[in-house]
C-alpha cells in the first residue's frame, strides 16, 4: 500500500512538472515516463489505477485517440514484459521509457520531421532521466 | 483476498467508469494541476506593449480588407483541455454540434482592449472534430496545419504564400522576386475552405531568408499571443 501511495505522489509531481514545462512551451511526457517506470516496481493491482488516472488526466477529448490507447496499453505491456524478461531495472526502465515515448510520439500521427527532431530527442532524453526518479525513490524505500 | 487488493480493484472500477463516462472530470483535474496564467509583472507589461504594437499594424490591415469576422457570426468558447505534449497543438473547447459548430470553422481570438477603437481578430486555428458538447481545434502551431495565406504590407503589393504550422510556424513558397520584410502581416487566403474568412491576420513576419532549394523565400513569424495561455476563443458558426 505504501508503495502505491509513493507511486501516486511521484506521478502527481510528474504531472505538475509536465504542465508547468508545457506552459513555457517545453514538451516532456514525464507522467507517462513515471507510469512506465512504476510498471517495473508495482503489483498489477496497484499499477492499474495509476494507468487509468494517467489516461483520465492526459486525455484531451471525449473520445479515445491512438495516443491515449498507447498511454493505457504500453505500461501494461511493460509490466508483462519485465516479468518475462527480468533485465536489470536500471537498464530496463530507461529502455522501456525510450520505446514508450517514441511510440507515443508516432501515435500522434505527425511525422518527426514536422515535429522537429530536437523536440522529440528532448522529450525522449528528459523522460528517460526522469524515469530514474521513481526507480531511485522506490529502491531507497526498500532499504 | 487481502483488503488492500479489494481497495485497488474498487479504485480501478471507479476510475474505469470515470475514464469512459466522465472524461470532463479529468479535464477539471488537469486544469486544477496546471499553473494559472501569470499575473501582470514588469516583463509582461513590456511584452504587452510590444503585442499592442503588433495589433496596431493588424488594425491598419483590418481597415483595408473587406471580409473580417463580425461578432454575430461567432460564438465565444472556453478552452477545456489541450494536447498533453507539444507534439501536437490541439485545444478542446466547450461548444459542439449542439451550438451549430461544424468542422473547418475558423477559430479566432479578439483583442479585447477597450482602448482600441475597433476590434482586431487573429486566427489561432480551425475546428478539426466536432462532438455533441465539445469540439477539437487544430491550432496554427500543429505540425499538420497548412493554409494558403497572403503576405500583406499595407499600401503595397500582396504576395501569395503557404503557412506551415509547427512549434515554430513559418511561411514558405514566397516568390523570390517578392519584397517581403519584417513586420509584414500574414493573413488568411484559403480559397479551398470557405469557412475561413479572407484576410484574417495570423501573425507577422519576424525574418526572411531564401529556402534550402534556392527557389523561394521563406519567413519566420511572430505571434501576438501565447498559445499556452489562451483560455477563451471565438468560433465561426
Amino acid at each position: 500500500m505504501q508503495k502505491f501511495f509513493l507511486g501516486i505522489l511521484i506521478f502527481v509531481a510528474a504531472l505538475v512538472l509536465q504542465f508547468f514545462a508545457a506552459s513555457f512551451g517545453f514538451s516532456f511526457d514525464l507522467a507517462f515516463a513515471t507510469v512506465i517506470a512504476l510498471a517495473f516496481m508495482l503489483d498489477f493491482a496497484e499499477l492499474l489505477p495509476i494507468v487509468l488516472l494517467d489516461a483520465l488526466i492526459l486525455n484531451w477529448q471525449p473520445a479515445l485517440s491512438p495516443t491515449i490507447v498507447v498511454y493505457l496499453v504500453f505500461p501494461i505491456l511493460a509490466f508483462g514484459l519485465c516479468r518475462i524478461f527480468p533485465w536489470e531495472s536500471w537498464i530496463a526502465i530507461p529502455s522501456a521509457v525510450v520505446v514508450g515515448t517514441l511510440v507515443a510520439v508516432f501515435s500522434a500521427g505527425a511525422g518527426i520531421a514536422a515535429i522537429g527532431i530536437g523536440t522529440v530527442l528532448g522529450d525522449v532524453i528528459t523522460s528517460m532521466i526522469w524515469a530514474l526518479v521513481p526507480y531511485g525513490m522506490m529502491k531507497s524505500r526498500k532499504r | 483476498m487481502k483488503p488492500s487488493r479489494i481497495f485497488f480493484y474498487i479504485l480501478t472500477a471507479i476510475l474505469l467508469v470515470v475514464v469512459i463516462f466522465l472524461p470532463s472530470f479529468g479535464w477539471r483535474l488537469r486544469a486544477w494541476l496546471s499553473p494559472r496564467p501569470a499575473q501582470d509583472t514588469n516583463g509582461l507589461a513590456i511584452e504587452n506593449a510590444a503585442l499592442k504594437s503588433q495589433l496596431g499594424r493588424y488594425a491598419t490591415l483590418a481597415r483595408e480588407v473587406p471580409d473580417l469576422p463580425s461578432k454575430g457570426n461567432y460564438i465565444q468558447a472556453m478552452v477545456y483541455s489541450r494536447y498533453p505534449t507539444n507534439v501536437r497543438s490541439q485545444l478542446l473547447i466547450n461548444i459542439g454540434s449542439r451550438e451549430g459548430i461544424t468542422a473547418g470553422e475558423a477559430v479566432i481570438i479578439e483583442n479585447g482592449d477597450p482602448n482600441w477603437s475597433e476590434s482586431v481578430y487573429v486566427l489561432v486555428g480551425r475546428v478539426s472534430s466536432v462532438f455533441a458538447d465539445t469540439a477539437l481545434v487544430q491550432t496554427v502551431f500543429d505540425p499538420d496545419f497548412r493554409m494558403a495565406v497572403r503576405v500583406v504590407h499595407p499600401g503595397l503589393k500582396d504576395y501569395d504564400a503557404l503557412f506551415v504550422g509547427g512549434i515554430y510556424p513559418k511561411v514558405v513558397s514566397i516568390s523570390k522576386s517578392a519584397t517581403v520584410q519584417a513586420h509584414d502581416v500574414i493573413s488568411t487566403a484559403d480559397a479551398e475552405n470557405p469557412l475561413i474568412p479572407y484576410g484574417v491576420p495570423i501573425a507577422e513576419i519576424a525574418g526572411v531568408n531564401v529556402s534550402a532549394d534556392n527557389l523561394f523565400q521563406e519567413a519566420s513569424l511572430n505571434f501576438p499571443y501565447d498559445i499556452n495561455a489562451i483560455q477563451a476563443v471565438m468560433v465561426g458558426k
